[in-house]
């Protein structure tokens, strides 16, 4: 038996390929075409009028896609198409990242400026927007937000619960259709909301603008949301504690409210918060119920109500650079409320419910 | 004892008729009436804002639909109200066709990185930041869009009208680059990215495995098989989460009211400074409104609310059918 | 009192055919391969999964008959399993779980957690009153399952691999536990086991299934 055989050297030993992941040789080429797309960059940035940081990234993107493609040329690759589309994503990628650092960056840059002491605990009762930052803050604002959206969260997070719970545990006849329609309730227009709690209790019930009309727009708004992903947590439940649950005489009451819901406590706990953070930055809906006042109030039913949304949307209608200023600065505080408790939901869905 | 014969007849599943105590059936019954009471609110949206707006729809006809304008009666009583929405309509569905179109190719390659790209220590992370910036409130995006977005936005608004005004949407009457429909979606293109592409990502990551290693073994390269498998898959999952972030991109309010120019006329200039949409239109006009302009604000608003749920229904039906298959 | 089994029992398009009555007092031993139907049969019987053909009463009641289209709910069965994993309800305390089947039945919370402790006291687990259900061991685990079955004092008690979970050396002291629980209730037992030795031990009379 004859065994041909080619010297090794002649021959280009392929690397095993594991799917997915980039074989280790590829890194020292990659360095070398960015290096080498820099300078081309560099080259696109002074003859173009290309100008700035987004400048620099247009031109260099440009110049890697040129210089991926000459050296596919050269080498006679025939990858060309892989390579261009994996630069594509990941441009793709990375050029999306930029607003979201650009937003961050400029909602803390700018708001620091207005955020001292007192602007937690001082309200706007005795001062404009206009006036120096030392001067009055936004306690009313946060008060504000509290109790409207944990008025919200009284309404809405036990409807959702009761929805999923229909879903999941009961899975009746309706229960596809109260499916479908809470998916297609999440996309109801936030102003609509607003509209629709205006018709009917602003103007039949309350007639006036209130913090209970505010927070019951937001309800409707944090509804679906709280249902969805409770419906998630629900599905989780291994079907065999039911059973157990069942077999030992427990009705389906019992079975939900003692063995089921237990489990589950803190994937409720973070479907809540999830809702609650969907809809602590909603503007829209609240200028048309709670609106906003220049006090500190606690009262839900005879007076409007100021809270953070609102607060910023009119610090930013005022328009001065002051106003502005202490628009970013509660822009800062609003978004560390809702990336809080977004965080706060994803570490305690994070741990595995029932276990410690 | 002894045994039956084993059967050999096909045993059909049984419907059982379960007889439940009474403590269960009030359960039952409280946990129906708060889910049909929670998807009810739905139809009360609809009933009300209905009830509101009726006249508008009898004083006006059809033409609320196709009349762009929006008057409040005189005060000397020299001239009638006459509102229409065909205008805001139009820009409503233009400015989100522009986040629409910028966001998907965007939101694809994020999907595609994400799933098949990105190094695994990184994935988590990222999915996690996605997730924040999906809840960043409206109001923070459009003071965003109106301070940094918008000067940038601009520039490129000049570039484009000065290669590509032969087109006539590039064309600019006037030239005013400020709060234009393109300006307000592109802002609108990166305030529904998020939930274009986590609708998607999941989708993708649903692709399967087993044909996408075949694909590798028969030679293909990484784009290859993302080419061969999981787009083909993810097709209904990505159009389904773009009609998801098209729902989204229509009913935006409080960012289009700051980086978009009020104008009640049909303007197809995307980068001209008209334009206006339904939502935002209803939160410029409300304050001042008195009662009947108020009615005409609650027809508008069910318009929008219909012409949403409408989208979001599809959208609905296209995810659902998408992770089914999958 | 007697519980009798006739007509065909399974889960998809497994099935198998039965036919057997056990009177109040015997322990019916059931044997058979794995995967023949053994857990199949006390869930049928408890009420998770329906009767395919055939039907299922006890004392005269009709349970589950698949003719006349008649299904009793498990909470109206007076029926209690230990099951092969055990299922303890993590999330409580081991008091908890025995005290879960009598609250269930409506008994007022002072007498259920006295009849928990005594039945605690049965199968010599006292001491795990205020544990959590999560952190015990095997053989602690299946004293409490068994002390949370017999606590309401059913009139049907299945036992599915009581024995299982369980290392040699606790194996025989869980057995006369076991055996001294069994001899002493008054209603109707079914236990599961795939070693002879503790059929034999246990219960009165065998049936082989498959």
């Amino acid at each position: 038996m004859t065994v041909f055989t080619t010297p090794t050297s002649e021959l280009e030993i392929p690397e095993p390929r594991t799917p997915w992941r980039n074989p280790a040789k590829s890194f020292r080429t990659n360095a070398t075409t960015a290096v080498i797309s820099a300078v081309v960059a560099l080259l696109l940035y002074a003859l173009t009028g290309l100008d700035g940081v987004l400048g620099w990234y247009v031109s260099f993107v440009i110049g890697l896609l040129a210089v991926v493609l000459v050296q596919s040329y050269l080498q006679k690759s025939k990858n060309v198409t892989d390579r261009v589309a994996s630069i594509l994503v990941s441009v793709g990628f990375a050029s999306v990242l930029i607003p979201w650092i650009s937003l961050i960056a400029t909602v803390i840059n700018r708001g620091r400026h207005a955020i001292y002491v007192g602007f937690f605990t001082h309200d706007m009762l005795v001062n404009s927007m206009d006036e120096p930052l030392n001067l009055g803050g936004i306690s009313h604002a946060i008060v504000g937000t509290l109790i409207i959206v944990g008025l919200s969260t009284l309404v809405a997070a036990p409807l959702g619960i009761i929805s999923a719970i229909y879903i999941v545990e009961i899975n009746g006849k309706g229960a596809r259709a109260v499916r479908f329609l809470t998916q297609a309730m999440s996309g109801v227009p936030s102003i609509v909301a607003g509209l629709f709690i205006y018709s009917t209790i602003v103007i039949t019930l309350t007639h006036k603008n209130n913090a209970f009309a505010g927070a019951l727009a937001l309800a409707v708004l944090m509804l679906p949301t709280v249902a969805r992903t409770s419906e998630e947590v629900l599905k989780v439940v291994p079907r065999d504690l039911r059973d157990s649950s069942y077999a030992l005489g427990a009705t389906q009451m019992r079975t939900t409210f003692k063995v089921v819901l237990p489990t589950v406590r803190s994937g409720l706990i973070t479907a809540t918060i999830l809702g609650v953070a969907r809809v602590a930055g909603e503007t829209a809906p609240l200028l048309l119920t709670s609106q906003y006042f220049v006090r500190l109030t606690t009262n839900i039913f005879d007076s409007p109500m100021a809270s953070l949304p609102t607060y910023v949307f009119g610090a930013l209608r005022t328009g001065t650079e002051l106003s502005m200023a202490r628009a970013w600065g509660a822009a800062l505080v609003l978004i560390s409320i809702v990336v809080l408790l977004s965080v706060i939901a994803r570490l305690l869905s994070g741990r595995p419910s029932g276990r410690k | 004892m002894k045994l039956l014969p084993v059967s050999d007849t096909e045993v059909s599943p049984r419907i059982l008729k379960v007889s439940r105590g009474t403590a269960d059936k009030v359960f039952r019954g409280v946990v129906l009436a708060g889910a049909m009471f929670s998807v009810a609110v739905l139809g009360l949206i609809c009933a009300f804002l209905l009830y509101r707006g009726f006249e508008i729809f009898k004083d006006f006809g059809f033409s609320f639909f196709t009349s762009s304008r929006w008057e409040a009666a005189a005060d000397d009583g020299s001239s009638p109200a006459h509102y229409g929405v065909a205008a805001m309509l139009v820009g409503s569905i233009v400015v989100a066709t522009i986040a629409v179109v910028l966001a998907v190719p965007f939101a694809m390659s994020v999907a595609l990185y994400l799933e098949y790209y990105a190094p695994q220590f990184l994935k988590r992370t990222l999915v996690s930041i996605l997730d924040l910036v999906a809840s960043i409130p409206s109001v923070i995006w459009g003071i965003w869009g109106y301070t940094i977005l918008m000067p940038h936005a601009m520039g490129w608004s000049k570039t484009l009208n000065h290669w590509l005004g032969w087109i006539p949407i590039f064309k600019v009457p006037v030239p005013i680059f400020e709060r234009s429909p393109f300006i307000a979606g592109t802002l609108l293109a990166m305030m529904i990215l998020p939930i274009i592409t986590s609708v998607t990502r999941e989708v993708y990551s649903q692709a399967p495995r087993d044909q996408v290693d075949a694909a590798y073994g028969l030679g293909s390269t990484k784009w290859g098989a993302i080419k061969t498998v999981v787009l083909p898959f993810g097709k209904s999952g990505l159009v389904g989460g773009t009609m998801l972030g098209l729902g989204r991109a229509l009913g935006e309010t409080i960012a289009v009211y700051l980086v978009l120019n009020l104008v009640f006329k049909v303007n197809f200039h995307i980068l001209a400074s008209v334009g206006g949409n339904v939502a935002s239109m209803i939160a410029t006009k409300f304050g001042e409104a008195g009662p009947y302009e108020l009615k005409a604000l609650m027809a508008a608003g069910l318009v929008l609310f219909l012409l949403t749920l409408g989208v979001n229904f599809l959208a609905s039906a296209i995810v659902n059918r998408s992770k089914k298959i999958a | 009192m007697s519980l009798s089994v006739v007509g065909h029992i399974g889960k998809g398009t497994h099935t198998i055919p039965i036919d057997v009555t056990v009177e109040a007092g015997e322990v019916l031993g059931i044997a058979g391969r794995n995967g023949v139907g053994k857990t199949t049969l006390m869930e049928t019987i408890a009420g998770i999964v329906p009767l395919l053909s055939g039907s299922l009463s006890f004392d005269g009641v009709t349970w589950d008959d698949a003719s006349q289209k008649v299904w009793k709910s498990p909470e109206q069965r007076r029926c209690a399993v230990v099951f092969q994993d055990l299922r303890l309800f993590p999330h409580m305390s081991v008091l908890q779980n025995v005290m879960f089947g009598l609250r269930s039945r409506g008994i007022s919370k002072n007498e259920a957690q006295s009849t928990a402790r005594m039945k605690l006291d049965l199968v010599s687990a006292e001491h795990l009153v205020h544990r959590k259900a999560m952190g015990l061991s095997g053989g602690e685990a299946q004293r409490v399952a068994l002390a949370r079955a017999i606590a309401a004092e059913p009139d049907v008690l299945l036992l599915d691999e009581p024995l299982s979970a369980i290392d040699a050396g606790s194996r025989e002291q869980l057995r006369s536990v076991l055996a001294d629980v069994l001899s002493a209730f008054p209603g109707v037992a079914l236990l599961v086991s795939h070693d002879a030795k503790d059929l034999t031990s246990l219960a009165t009379r065998t049936l082989t299934l498959g």
